[in-house]
């Protein structure tokens, strides 16, 4: 399979669907439920917040974005480990890292089948105030909102080449 | 069956992880349970006496799951040791690769502990 094409403002469909699939299977298996699609406004941020953080590289290089709000991270960490994680206990970080590391392996037996190859890299965690990453300026990016156990998730694509992506290398 | 006498290795670089596969396990009846954060301090602690079961993570620093089971399976005087690879590589030729590496069972994330009971009965039954 060849590398995806990537084109200016314009995300891959291939990515945004089996990322839009992995949201629902994995929230469904972890939190006992779908989680509710609530749009892709791209002005809307998390505040303070914990983000768990993926790259992927191979026939597409490009970055996923695990965000929770301070509130959804504490409810959600809590019922996705069986007891209580609080916000800024630094096993709130592996959490949310963990969580993100899930929903990727996923992802890549999703692109698999689509016969799109990528690796995962480990997770990095980043905490703070509408905290992300810093990305090469026209590089198509996707936000998605949804709410699970009534709490607040936002994940974010972004594509492009392997030297503007961020994060760990895989196996590193 | 009975765990009790059993001694298990959870090796993990998620704190986190460790803790939930561990909870699992001691609810499942085991009592001799430690753990390591990758595979070269799991690898040390196999060194120094022997372990009936390891449940071990693939993606972690320094020495990655799928290399530890390799090194694992090359010592002869581990070879009593049952392998249960717990992941997020969902993707089948990560499956495959550590079938033919050795790995006894493996659990890809998400799991729950019935699911971890299934597999660990299958290995001691």
């Amino acid at each position: 399979m060849a590398a995806i094409e990537i084109k200016e403002n314009e995300m891959p469909v291939v990515i945004t669907n089996c990322v839009s699939d992995s949201v629902s299977s994995i929230f469904k298996k972890i939190f006992g439920v779908v989680p509710e699609y609530d749009g892709d406004d791209n002005s809307k941020n998390i505040g303070d917040g914990v983000v768990g953080i993926i790259s992927f590289v191979g026939d597409a290089s490009w970055i996923l974005m695990l965000a929770f709000p301070k509130d959804s991270a504490e409810t959600l960490a809590e019922k996705f480990c069986g007891f209580e994680v609080p916000y800024d206990n630094p096993d709130m970080g592996d959490v949310i890292g963990e969580l993100a590391n899930v929903m990727a392996g996923d992802i890549v037996a999703r692109m698999g089948v689509q016969g799109v190859k990528v690796a995962m890299s480990l997770p990095t965690v980043l905490r703070g105030q509408n905290v992300e990453p810093f990305m090469a300026k026209g590089i198509p990016d996707k936000k998605m909102h949804y709410t699970v156990l009534g709490k607040d998730v936002m994940i974010k694509i972004a594509v492009g080449n392997s030297n503007e992506m961020m994060g760990a290398t895989p196996g590193a | 069956m009975a765990y009790d006498k059993k001694k298990v290795l959870v090796v993990d670089d998620s704190s986190v992880m460790r803790q939930i596969i561990k909870k699992n396990l001691k609810e499942l009846g085991f009592h001799d349970i430690s753990d390591a954060e990758d595979g070269v301090a799991a690898l040390k602690k196999l060194g120094e006496s022997p372990f009936d079961l390891v449940v071990s993570d693939w993606n972690m620093p320094k020495m990655t799951g799928i290399e530890f089971l390799k090194e694992v399976r090359k010592d002869s005087g581990l070879k009593g040791t049952a392998f249960i690879m717990v992941t997020s590589e969902a993707d089948k030729s990560k499956i495959v690769e550590a079938v033919e590496a050795g790995v006894n069972q493996y659990i890809v994330k998400p799991f729950n502990a019935n699911q971890l009971e299934e597999k660990i009965k299958s290995i001691f039954k």
